[in-house]
């Protein structure tokens, strides 16, 4: 029994670790980066490389025995300041099926209010010998500040800061999108919700846009500002405009607290204008397919009908695209930086 | 007392509107003479000021030192020591201490720990509201004959508009100046920067414009209603000089100052997320920076304060929405004024010192901010032109909030003069 799997593993080791030295050799550039804050910083050449690396580790999570040696000996850390389950599970995941040692550093915001700093928190991921820390906070920035307290060797992975950025999440939701469009520049992209505290609708703007996507963002004028279009997409106040001909629909979590900080008037007029359903998507293009970072409110940003409707709904490839993309990136900023 | 003889210095004193080279001498914590050569045998300190300038000492007229309630911040000792080190001889450092400055009592714990540990003159100024509850008016009498000179609930906006009102009426009595913290709590809440382009792209909550700008004109209308006599601290928005501008032109008695951090950063600069360029009201846009500075130009701000606000590391340690807000100035305002209006020849040496002494003594009614016969002898003497980088460790503040760390800069006090006395003395 113990000999058969270790003879399988066997087989897996050298798989994946040809397909990716492979890709490592093509490429006519040199992977520099160790860590991950922002998509807005990511070159095109860099964005290729993570989905075709997010592609050949893809086909490990087919398989019987989801493991490769790639990571073994290195230490992730999950720091998570504020609660995730299925991003943090998706970066255990990507981390252990790569053979990493993946430990959840959760942080109470008691012990934060009883005085540990930041500075502590970083001493203490460096004794711990953390070779990659990935982290969220509910307030913007944090990932920034934590960088300057680290030191480079140590790679650093945002999960999610405030309402700045998901690059993660944009880097899968970019992933899912490609596998469904054969070439994405040019082709529209409408973004529903709210917008304003969006982190995963700041990082996949910046991103999609590298892409020469055509971005259209909606969403009441309470959580779109129409002053948005500064940075390069366009705004709309009105549900049908943003859908139109749409290739894509990517529809965000509605947070219950914007009816009680009086953004909204409340969910039911909420859904009846920006809430998605078979009807409405109808204005999109035929093949329309409908995104959504989850864990959706069905009913308010979206129908139950449509979000279970396989032909429009790609949700469920987002959670498992969210994996091998995050082994990809495991991968590449631990391990591949720099060779 | 020893005699102090300050020679070849270039004077400037805008009180006489007077620009030139002379010697003066100091004895007795006053100023007994004043010509151009003054010459002296025996026990005499001699300063050599050539290249130089000696201005009436500094007033800084927005401050906090934290002092009671909070020493791990700053204390009168550890805050009078930087006010010196920045050439400032007078400061008022605003009441929201712990517990905050309400009653005459506080006010002369405030004087006598100054008398004792304090590097310069502290001219308090006092809660316009008993615990800065917004309820009640603090003993505006008993404050002033304790020494306060002003009265503000900074730190936090008046709300109870009906309160501040009879404040503006009550404070006529002893002529004296409410100081107002323009901001609407309930616009800003929540928010730690500039609402705007730069809060928008980087997902921070932000502090809109019409937080401050709602705030000041609600407040203009209350001075005409009672005719009563502002002062606006801080001031930070185009449309906040804007209205202050109208309402000085309709002959109101409203004043203003600014704040070195608004005249040299704006929310661009906050794109490194660094807790130490949060400060309340934030660094606001490139628009708003070129009002402020055109607003000094015209005559529409007349103060320049500090605003200095120390705060401890761990606490600057937290995000940038939670941690506090405030920035240390006193020991960068100088310079950061002198390349904003004086290295940038936009004022005059006469005009560029009046907002640091006369135009402040005037708002609080500070019997300072001259420097003519007879006067009392606080004195700053600057260097106008010698360039250095700051490095915050060699603050004499007990905190190290400030956003320019090593930032090059030109100017600062050489000598600072109180009573006579140098109570500070660059070591170069």
């Amino acid at each position: 029994m113990i000999k058969k799997e270790t003879e399988e593993i066997k087989i897996n080791i050298t798989k994946p670790e040809d397909i990716n030295i492979e890709i490592l050799e093509k490429r006519d550039f040199k992977w520099n980066k160790k860590s991950l804050l922002s998509t807005r910083d990511l070159l095109k050449e860099e964005i290729d490389l993570i989905l075709i690396t997010a592609k050949s580790f893809s086909e490990i999570l087919t398989r019987a025995v989801k493991k490769v040696p790639t990571l073994r000996g290195k230490v992730i850390i999950n720091l998570f300041y504020e609660n995730s389950t299925r991003t943090r599970s998706s970066f255990e995941l990507a981390g252990k099926y790569l053979s990493g040692d993946v430990t959840n550093f959760s942080v109470s915001t008691s012990s934060v209010k009883k005085g540990e700093t930041l500075q502590d928190t970083a001493q203490t991921l460096i004794q711990m010998g953390a070779d990659a820390v990935i982290i969220r906070h509910q307030h913007s920035g944090i990932p920034f500040q934590l960088a300057k307290l680290m030191p480079e060797n140590i790679s650093l992975i945002n999960a999610g800061d405030g309402t700045n950025e998901h690059p993660t999440q944009a880097l899968l939701d970019l992933y899912t999108i490609k596998e469904a469009l054969d070439i994405v520049s040019g082709r529209k992209i409408a973004i529903v919700g709210d917008i304003l505290h969006s982190r995963v609708a700041r990082s996949n703007i910046w991103l999609l846009q590298k892409l020469g996507m055509d971005i259209h963002v909606c969403g009441p004028p309470t959580l779109l500002p129409k002053s948005f279009s500064d940075y390069g997409v366009k705004v709309h106040w009105n549900l049908n405009d943003a859908i139109k001909d749409a290739d894509i629909v990517m529809a965000l979590r509605l947070q219950m607290e914007r009816q009680s900080k009086g953004l909204i008037p409340s969910l039911d007029e909420y859904h009846r204008l920006f809430g998605l359903d078979h009807e409405k998507i109808k204005l999109a293009k035929k093949n329309v397919k409908l995104l959504h970072p989850g864990p959706v409110n069905r009913g308010v940003e979206v129908t139950s009908e449509l979000a279970d409707d396989l032909n429009y709904s790609l949700i469920n490839k987002q959670v498992a695209n969210g994996v091998a993309v995050r082994m990809a990136l495991l991968y590449l900023l631990i391990f591949a930086a720099g060779k | 007392m020893s005699k102090l003889l300050i020679k070849n210095g270039r004077y400037i004193n805008p009180k006489t509107n007077t620009d030139e080279i002379l010697d003066i001498l100091v004895q007795n914590g006053k100023i007994t003479d004043l010509k151009k050569e003054i010459n002296l045998n025996g026990s005499t300190e001699i300063i050599n000021a050539k290249g130089l300038w000696v201005l009436p000492g500094l007033i800084d007229i927005h401050c906090h030192l934290r002092d009671p309630g909070q020493p791990e911040k700053e204390t009168i000792e550890s805050g009078t020591k930087s006010a010196a080190k920045g050439g400032f001889t007078s400061i008022c450092p605003m009441a929201n201490t712990k517990p905050p400055i309400d009653t005459a009592a506080l006010v002369e714990y405030v004087n006598k720990t100054n008398q004792k540990h304090g590097a310069v003159n502290i001219f308090q100024i006092a809660a316009v509201s008993k615990g800065l509850m917004q309820e009640e008016l603090t003993p505006f009498e008993e404050l002033k004959a304790a020494g306060a000179v002003g009265f503000s609930d900074d730190g936090k906006p008046i709300e109870n508009l009906s309160l501040l009102r009879h404040a503006l009426e009550y404070v006529q009595m002893f002529d004296m100046n409410i100081i107002s913290h323009a901001e609407d709590s309930k616009l800003c809440c929540g928010g730690a920067v500039h609402e705007g382009h730069y809060s928008l792209k980087l997902g921070i909550p932000g502090i809109p414009s019409a937080s401050e700008t709602v705030c000041v004109a609600r407040e203009i209308e209350l001075v005409r209603q009672t005719k009563g006599k502002i002062h606006f601290a801080h001031v930070s928005t185009k449309e906040a000089v804007k209205l202050i501008q109208r309402a000085q032109n309709e002959g109101l008695r409203v004043t203003a100052e600014v704040t070195p951090h608004h005249l040299v950063l704006t929310d661009e600069d906050i794109q490194d997320f660094s807790t130490n360029k949060k400060m309340n009201p934030p660094l606001r846009s490139q628009e708003d920076r070129d009002a402020l500075i055109k607003g000094v130009l015209d005559g529409t701000i007349g103060v320049f304060a500090t605003d200095h606000a120390p705060h401890t590391f761990e606490e600057k340690s937290r995000s940038i929405v939670e941690a506090p807000f405030g920035i240390i100035g006193f020991e960068t305002a100088l310079p950061i004024y002198l390349e904003v209006f004086y290295h940038s020849e936009r004022l005059s040496p006469l005009d560029f010192v009046k907002k640091l002494t006369v135009s402040p003594a005037s708002v609080l009614n500070i019997p300072r901010g001259s420097i003519s016969l007879g006067d009392i002898a606080d004195i700053s003497v600057i260097d106008p032109d010698v360039n250095w980088t700051y490095d915050v460790n060699d603050t004499f503040s007990k905190s190290r909030n400030s956003p320019f760390h090593t930032r090059k800069l030109k100017g600062k006090a050489i000598y600072t003069i109180v009573n006579g006395e140098v109570v500070f003395k660059d070591k170069n």
